[in-house]
């Protein structure tokens, strides 16, 4: 089963919209969630994603226009408990200890936070967190060079493998990281 | 018998239930003599006269198998819900089983030159009951070498062929992780190499076949099986994926599922066999080759083989663009002034296949329908496509296309039959189509109308395609069945209330009484001709979806033409249907050629008589349209007439056939002296009176069926009678004559005939209430004439002596005769013996079991002997 994970669009505070490689590599039918970290921003891009997908989860992040998705929210992906939580509470801003507190708050497996526009993907006290950064490449507080990445979850039983996709000089790369729950 | 009520069961459901039941009454009555039912086919074999006699004793026990095969297979299979009687009626005939299992592997496959054989065996649609069709199919479809001891290792190959395919085309992306670039394996990729990408157009794929596959025969139970409908999708995956450039498309599923069903029969006929340890009896050698090639774990593999082997033919017809050419495509300059759309898009096999069909197969056979579908601007593609793509799997039922395969296949690994089938089934509705306009002629050609025998079509295939070669089938056009599938369409709101209303049979009777009390006034005789004026010749065959038990749709409207068709209508009906298939020179060659001919002869007895008859079925049409009470239950009435119809037509038939053969077995007596010539005339008295119940012509009554001793006197007096008036054997035979039913007794015979014709009113109904109709006119059922066995053994020298000799006379008092009796013979014309038979072979057991009928007593009594 996949699970696009993805946020930090800023459509179109910062970014005009998803760079043309990701839009030809999310086509739909093959993406059965979608799991997103907020700050949409506006409607148009929560209704971009619900063309790949029926299924879309959404936290709020600090730029929402629509203020009604929750803070955080938990999704049961097969075996998999999944914790979202776009991350600006949380700090400091991508600390480690910060989100295992989330994650033990939240009792999930996967914990996904954004925010920081940064990938990340580690396994902690073996819980698997991940940042899938900011699919557009927007800027953020701290920095203005960032990395257009988004992540697919291919979730089997006991298996979840992540596919990180990144844009690097208009070249989508891909990375694999494997994670288990045991 | 259990094969038919599986069968019938899965093919009409539940819609048949009353017929079902009456039909388990009749099996559980007759399964103990379970024996009998294998010697049917004999009976009718002897009784016709004609067609092969069954020489080697295989088939006594061969139709046991039948049973045992199909209720095994179906048991396991759960293809039927209701498996209750079956189950228990197979039970005590297990036994005498367990042997021929062995026989049968024998039979077919053990003597040299088998194949041949084996062919010429499928082409007659012997295989129908074989239990190893599917070794059969593996040997046409050249599966399997001729040489059987190459089927091991072609066998093994086969599957491992397959394993390394679906291995190879049903790839999981998970498990490649290592081998490919990441670049590529990744489940968002789009190239081509992408094992995800490549996953995720499999899956489409997959989802389309799924989508037709769990459509497939949706009124047969064993396709519903989760497992059946998985190893179908991954079959035609795993053809489609094989086969890029064709890749799956509709269809398919259809050509696959009776493979597999075949297959699974064969499987299970096998574990049962060996269950039953018959297997012992079969050298180790081929016992090994029988397990090895039907082995149930190796089903999906099997089938791919065989499915890939019968693509490679069908393939081309499967490859289309368009089939209509788009306005674009048309260049008007290129086009010749006149060309019909289809020959302006030559690119397509199949439509130039249909063309070649339409405009050179069928204007040959028969010009005037060519030019009628020409006029009609009936393209074959409309219809035809799919009839060609799908084998007729769509318009036949399924065991009549197993047989339609069984021929198919064996006469060549091109399928060279299909397109003079497909002409045959033109052919059989001709007389239909010429009558209809477009759209009927469209509805017609899309729901093709039930057919009785299925060998029909393969006979007249294999004639058209090669006249000199083999023997022109006789005419098989059913007006019956033709108005039927008229009529249905028209009125299927009537139709439904219809079923169940005939089982209530109260207020039926109570109908039927007023239909026969207004009839009967006018002519003492009258319901009984009108019953055989309007018999059809519906054929009595269990199996398909027309049986003379159950009240299908098809004998409403029959009546309501009959009722409304006018005089001239109906001749020129008659008419055109002597015209279309046997020129006025052929009906004189023959009847010229009649006194002369040879037991096995099969169209003399039909072709004089059908002349004779043809003024007074208009009569009797008219008869028939006056009798019609002006009810507004119309609606019952005519489902009540159906049934009557049903019955009458199968008296008819069953009447015309002894008539024949008795007239034949006394021109014989009169030229030998026996020794117990008495005793011989009153047999065949006692055969002439049930053929005159049969008729209609002598009143059946209750007392007649208890009473075995008013019989005796008949015989007696039935003796006399023969022994004065010798000259005329048919005398008794033909009191049928509208205006002196005693025409033929005379003096102390009609007394004694009053015990026999009796006309009360109770009578009547018992006969004419459709709740006991099944039972009456499938042969009077209770009637039991108790013949004894000495006569009964006479009465096989009488058979053997027919064979003998050729009566020179019996043309002319049958022909004689034929006129007022045989008001609507022309129907039975169109039985042409050999498909009669072939029917009979088929038909309800019940029928047979029950049937009073002498002749089958005595064959069957043989047996037991």
């Amino acid at each position: 089963m996949l699970v696009l994970v993805l946020g930090d669009l800023h459509i179109p505070h910062r970014c005009p919209g998803v760079p043309n490689k990701f839009k030809k590599l999310l086509v739909p039918g093959k993406i059965q969630h979608i799991l997103c970290t907020g700050n949409l921003c506006t409607k148009e891009s929560f209704d971009y994603l619900k063309t790949l997908a029926s299924d879309v989860h959404v936290v709020r992040g600090d730029f929402e226009e629509n203020m009604n998705y929750p803070e955080q929210k938990v999704v049961t992906v097969g075996q998999f408990r999944i914790g979202i939580c776009h991350g600006h509470q949380v700090v400091p801003w991508g600390d480690t200890e910060s989100l295992a507190m989330v994650q033990r708050q939240l009792d999930v497996d996967i914990l996904i936070s954004g925010h920081t526009h940064k990938f990340e993907a580690f396994e902690h006290e073996s819980k698997f967190y991940i940042n899938p950064g900011s699919a557009t490449g927007a800027y953020n507080a701290l920095d203005s060079e960032i990395v257009p990445s988004f992540v697919i979850l291919d979730i089997q039983q006991s298996t979840v493998v992540a596919y990180v996709y990144k844009l690097i000089n208009e070249e989508v790369k891909v990375e694999r990281i494997e994670y288990k729950k045991n | 018998m259990e094969k038919m009520m599986s069968k019938l069961r899965s093919l009409s459901g539940s819609k048949l239930n009353t017929l079902t039941s009456s039909v388990s009454k009749a099996t559980t009555s007759a399964a103990s003599s379970n024996t009998s039912a294998p010697s049917k086919e004999d009976i009718l074999s002897t009784l016709d006269g004609f067609g092969e006699k069954i020489q080697d004793p295989i088939p006594h026990e061969d139709n046991n198998n039948i049973n045992i095969r199909h209720t095994s297979s179906v048991a396991s299979v759960n293809s039927s819900s209701c498996m209750d009687t079956s189950a228990s009626d197979s039970e005590p005939t297990i036994t005498s089983i367990t042997h021929s299992y062995s026989l049968e592997w024998e039979k077919l496959f053990m003597k040299p030159g088998y194949l041949r054989h084996l062919k010429n065996y499928a082409l007659k649609g012997n295989l129908r009951s074989s239990r190893f069709r599917s070794i059969a199919w593996k040997l046409f479809l050249e599966v399997l070498p001729e040489e059987s001891t190459q089927w091991l290792n072609r066998t093994r190959h086969m599957r491992q062929k397959y394993m390394e395919l679906k291995d190879k085309l049903i790839v999981n992306p998970r498990k490649a992780v290592d081998t490919v670039d990441l670049s590529f394996n990744n489940p968002l990729s789009q190239e081509d190499e992408s094992p995800w990408n490549r996953f995720f157009l499999d899956n489409e794929l997959r989802l389309t076949i799924k989508q037709d596959v769990i459509r497939t025969f949706p009124e047969i139970q064993f396709y519903r099986d989760d497992g059946v409908r998985e190893m179908m999708i991954n079959i035609l995956f795993c053809y489609a994926r094989d086969h890029p450039e064709l890749s799956y498309r509709q269809g398919m599923h259809e050509l696959l599922a009776p493979m597999i069903f075949v297959l699974h029969c064969d499987h299970q006929a096998f574990l049962h066999a060996s269950e039953m340890e018959s297997l012992e009896e079969i050298e180790p050698s081929s016992r090994e080759r029988i397990r090895c090639v039907l082995d149930p774990k190796y089903l999906e593999h099997d089938a791919y083989a065989m499915f890939a082997q019968v693509m490679q033919t069908v393939e081309p017809w499967y490859v289309s663009k368009e089939v209509y050419p788009t306005k674009a495509d048309l260049d008007p300059t290129a086009t010749q002034p006149f060309a019909k759309p289809q020959d302006l898009n030559p690119s397509n096999v199949i439509v130039t296949k249909l063309t070649r069909i339409q405009d050179y197969l069928l204007k040959k056979a028969d010009h005037e329908l060519h030019v009628h579908l020409e006029r009609q601007e009936i393209a074959p593609q409309i219809y035809g496509i799919r009839w060609i793509r799908l084998l007729f799997g769509r318009e036949f039922p399924m065991q009549d296309l197993l047989v339609l395969w069984d021929a198919i296949f064996a006469d060549s690994i091109g399928f060279d039959l299909v397109d003079y089938i497909f002409v045959a089934m033109l052919l059989y509705l001709r007389d239909h189509l010429l009558s209809i306009d477009y759209p009927s002629c469209l509805i017609t050609l899309m729901r093709y109308p039930p057919v009785g025998d299925i060998h029909y079509f393969i006979d007249k295939a294999r004639y058209l395609r090669d006249p000199h070669q083999f023997p022109r089938p006789p005419t098989y056009t059913y007006q019956s069945v033709q108005t039927a599938e008229r009529f249905s369409p028209a009125q299927p709101t009537e139709m439904a209330p219809l079923k169940p209303s005939n089982s209530s049979s109260g207020t039926l009777q109570s109908l039927t009484r007023k239909l026969y009390s207004t009839s009967r006034p006018k002519t003492l005789t009258a319901p009984g001709r009108q019953k055989l004026s309007k018999s059809s010749s519906e054929p009595m065959n269990l199996q398909t979806d027309i049986s003379p038990v159950s009240p299908t749709p098809g004998a409403v409207p029959q009546h309501k033409r009959g009722s409304s068709a006018s005089l001239s209508q109906v001749e020129d009906s008659v008419f055109r249907s002597v015209q279309s298939h046997s020129s006025l020179g052929r009906f004189e060659t023959q009847s010229l050629q009649s006194p002369a001919t040879t037991p096995d002869n099969v169209s003399i007895p039909e072709s004089p008589t059908r002349y004779a008859t043809m003024p007074n079925r208009g009569k009797a049409k008219k008869q028939v349209k006056q009798a019609v009470p002006p009810s507004n239950t119309e609606v019952e009435l005519a489902s009540v007439r159906g049934l009557l119809h049903e019955k009458q037509s199968m008296c008819t038939y069953c009447a015309s056939k002894l008539d024949h053969h008795i007239e034949r077995l006394q021109a014989e007596l009169l030229h030998q002296v026996l020794k117990n010539e008495d005793e011989i005339m009153v047999a065949i008295a006692g055969i002439k009176q049930v053929r005159d119940v049969l008729k209609g012509t002598l009143r059946w009554s209750q007392n007649l069926g208890n009473a075995d001793e008013d019989i005796s006197i008949s015989d007696d007096h039935y003796k006399m009678e023969v022994a004065s008036s010798s000259t005329s054997p048919t005398t008794d035979s033909s009191p049928g004559a509208l205006d002196s039913p005693d025409r033929g007794c005379q003096g102390n015979k009609a007394t004694e005939k009053r015990l026999f014709y009796v006309s009360s009113e109770e009578n009547s109904e018992a006969i004419d209430s459709p709740s006991e109709a099944g039972a009456v006119a499938v042969g009077s059922g209770p009637i039991n004439f108790g013949l004894p066995v000495n006569r009964i053994v006479e009465m096989e020298d009488l058979n053997a002596a027919r064979y003998r000799g050729k009566d020179k006379r019996r043309n002319s008092p049958s022909r004689g005769k034929s006129g007022p009796n045989n008001v609507e013979s022309d129907f039975s014309n169109s039985w042409s013996p050999e498909s009669g038979h072939s029917e009979m072979d088929q038909s309800p057991d019940s029928e047979m079991e029950e049937s009073p009928n002498p002749l089958y007593r005595i064959r069957h009594s043989s047996y037991n002997l």
